[in-house]
């Protein structure tokens, strides 16, 4: 357990580009529309920028030409609106004369500016088999070492019944890969084991990453052995709805935005964070992005207000990575990983009391897990 | 002169003790006792049973002499792999007397093929599996391979026969295990199936034990072993692709039983498997089963659905009854069973409507 975490030296364990850029960083994901320049409070070192879905090349390239030198990613997000079949993994532009082929689309990305392109990977249903073989074959026919390669598939890949299958197949890449988890609300919450069994596949699986997670999945993931991880700004960049389905917040789109509540280490609506406390004093926020704010002041579906939303949260978990990251070994940052979720589900358990409203905030059954499961020494497991 | 080995596996066969079959055997000599020492010596083969006490001995256990005095080592006697899905509670005496009625139905059914001159050929052979080629997908090169399509796998026990599989249902005495199989490779695999077994039950042992068929050469029913032969069942029977879809939506009681009917599968394995390709979640599966324990389904789920039956063997008794001449009682004693049990085991019905309701 004196080893150390595995994106603490990245230039001595990977000379690829990506792993370079990568290693040791938790991104953020945003959607095109929602931005016009990139957040000012992202960690130097630690973070970095990416947006994902249609329009998020054009974007950075406008980036780009307004000055911006640092980290950046443009995902085209087909793993959103397209299941991957035993013909097509990737999604890539058909019945062009030219430029129709996986090659020209990542020329494209680094064309406008990406730091590393990111392949255009379709979503894998649950039980898939042959369409997983499928994608593990052409990722591993990619013939560049400078690319990312986004895995998405349904969270029930992460059951006992099908977990060493994804495990073998992702240790088949030999690129950098990410896993995003598809599933209405929080894959997380789907079944008892998938935070123990995503750990399994972060200790296992080399050159991994988190892709398009939330604040405590992607912290989890980076203390137990991924190599970079991506959180989005949005919910719906915090997880993947399995291709056809819509959204289920979209129906009717009327919410208020999910706003991160850092001392419990929860995501809540500010309409409902404002019902809680209408008869008391809600939490202020001092981050980067709020200055001196009130959380109960995220109630409203105004656009603005979203945004400020989805800035608050980032400012948050940026102002958190030097804590994740200031560890000399992984046993060290899993520690103080495993301490910050027992003091979360403790302030969720105490604020409830506060406002005396029993169960108003109840701890997630991830965190809940993040905070309970034994340390890796503990559990005898990988040191990663 | 009886053999050592065939006395022990006729006895085993029958589910008997050495003092029983003393006793049956002084019963019938209505003579001097026989002692349960005598019998234990003859099955050590310390002693030689021939003329008068050979035939009470087989008189005893039900079985011609000719059975007693078989060569094991020429009838391939216990040569070959075998697996069974059985529960934790099946006792080890209940389990040798059914491997010894495995032993014996090989060597009826290797005599069987022999007078009919048949040298059954077959497709089965192993599939190497580890963690990313896995049991399912095992189970998927198979439907492929015999031409299965899509969707449910209506005949499971024809598909086997038509695959050169030897399979027999027979009643083995208990509840507590549905099937057992035995593989030697130069011959096609026996399947033994347990009368007993509702007929979703028994389509998922058949999967089962095709799964360990395939998968597994080496013997012990370890439970990683289990497990691939319940993966290879589950995708042989609900292939994930074609399911997940018709998964979806409300998976109440009404609704099992309507996926019972097109699957052919239970209840609860449908509901296990909604759990598993996450279309329900695990609170969900609770509840299902709680309300099927209620209501007492897990122990007989409602919705029949028509019991599979195989038709190989029988029409193969009847080409040599009706080909080439043997009456029963020739081809009882070319098997090594008296007369009526021959009957009760292989003639059990006309073999063309057997073959005929299969269809």
């Amino acid at each position: 357990m004196t080893e150390p975490p595995v994106w603490s030296s990245p230039a001595h364990r990977q000379t690829s580009a990506a792993a370079r850029a990568l290693y040791g960083r938790v991104l953020l994901f945003a959607r095109p529309h929602f931005v016009k320049d990139v957040p000012p409070f992202l960690h130097p070192s630690r973070s970095g920028f990416g947006l994902c879905g249609p329009g998020a090349d054009a974007k950075i390239k406008a980036l780009r030409d307004g000055g911006y030198d640092e980290l950046l990613l443009a995902c085209p997000g087909a793993y959103h609106a397209k299941a991957a079949t035993e013909d097509e993994v990737f999604d890539v532009p058909s019945g062009r004369l030219f430029g129709g082929d996986l090659d020209t689309v990542l020329r494209d990305q680094l064309d406008r500016g990406a730091t590393i392109p990111v392949v255009p990977t379709r979503f894998v249903h649950a039980g898939h088999l042959a369409v997983f073989n499928r994608l593990v074959r052409e990722a591993q026919e990619i013939n560049r070492d400078d690319v990312i390669i986004p895995v998405a598939v349904d969270v029930t890949w992460l059951r006992d019944e099908f977990l060493r299958k994804l495990i073998a197949g992702l240790q088949r890449i030999p690129h950098i890969k990410a896993i995003a988890l598809g599933r209405q609300g929080n894959p997380m919450v789907t079944f008892a084991k998938a935070t123990e069994n995503l750990r399994t596949v972060m200790s296992e699986v080399p050159n991994l990453g988190l892709w398009l997670g939330d604040q405590p999945t992607a912290f989890d993931s980076m203390a137990y052995g991924a190599a970079f991880a991506v959180i989005g700004a949005g919910g719906s960049l915090r997880h993947v709805v399995p291709p056809p389905e819509e959204p289920e917040s979209n129906k009717p789109f009327n919410h208020t935005p999910s706003v991160f509540i850092r001392h419990m280490l929860r995501y809540s609506m500010g309409e409902y964070i404002a019902e809680k406390y209408a008869n008391s004093r809600a939490p202020r926020c001092y981050c980067a992005a709020c200055g001196d704010r009130g959380l109960e002041s995220f109630n409203s579906r105004r656009r603005e207000v979203r945004v400020a939303a989805q800035a608050h949260n980032a400012a948050v978990w940026n102002g958190m990575l030097d804590g994740l990251f200031g560890h000399q070994t992984a046993a060290e940052c899993q520690v103080w990983w495993k301490g910050c979720c027992e003091a979360a589900v403790r302030e969720q358990q105490a604020e409830s009391r506060r406002i005396e409203q029993p169960g108003a905030f109840k701890p997630s059954l991830p965190l809940t897990k993040m905070a309970n499961l034994p340390l890796a020494s503990e559990a005898g497991g990988s040191d990663q | 002169m009886a053999h050592p080995t065939m006395l022990v596996l006729a006895r085993e066969s029958r589910g008997m003790t050495q003092a029983q079959i003393a006793a049956r055997m002084t019963e019938l000599a209505q003579g001097g006792p026989v002692s349960q020492g005598y019998v234990s010596k003859a099955e050590a083969g310390r002693l030689a049973v021939t003329g008068q006490r050979l035939e009470l001995y087989g008189q005893a256990v039900g079985y011609p002499v000719t059975v007693l005095c078989a060569d094991p080592d020429v009838h391939g006697v216990g040569v070959g792999l075998v697996h069974h899905r059985k529960r934790a509670s099946l006792g080890a005496p209940t389990l040798r007397r059914i491997h010894a009625e495995l032993a014996l139905s090989r060597m009826q059914v290797r005599a069987l093929l022999r007078a009919a001159g048949s040298t059954r050929q077959h497709g089965f052979h192993r599939i190497e599996v580890d963690d990313f080629y896995t049991p399912a997908e095992a189970a998927i090169e198979v439907r492929k391979e015999w031409g299965v399509p899509s969707g449910p796998l209506t005949r499971l026990v024809d598909l086997i026969e038509d695959a050169g599989g030897l399979v027999l249902v027979r009643d083995l005495g208990t509840r507590e295990l549905d099937a057992v199989t035995q593989w030697a490779d130069d011959e096609p695999p026996l399947f033994l199936f347990n009368v007993h077994a509702p007929a979703d039950r028994f389509r998922w042992s058949v999967g089962h034990e095709l799964g360990h068929v395939f998968l597994h050469d080496e013997p012990g029913a370890t439970t990683v072993q289990e497990r691939q032969a319940d993966e290879f069942a589950s995708e042989l029977l609900l292939p994930a692709v074609d399911v997940r879809t018709e998964l979806k939506g409300r998976l109440d009681l009404n609704r099992l039983v309507e996926l019972k009917h097109r699957w052919g599968v239970s209840m609860s394995a449908i509901a296990r498997r909604a759990a598993t390709l996450g279309v329900i979640t695990e609170w969900q599966y609770r509840n299902v089963m709680i309300e099927m324990s209620a209501l007492g389904y897990r122990t007989q789920e409602p919705g029949d659905i028509e019991r599979e039956q195989p038709y190989w063997i029988f029409n193969l008794v009847a080409r040599l009854h009706q080909d080439q001449g043997y009456d029963v009682s020739e081809i009882a004693d070319l098997v090594g069973l008296w007369p009526d049990e021959f009957q009760a085991l292989y003639q059990a019905g006309d073999a063309g409507t057997q073959h005929e309701v299969n269809q």
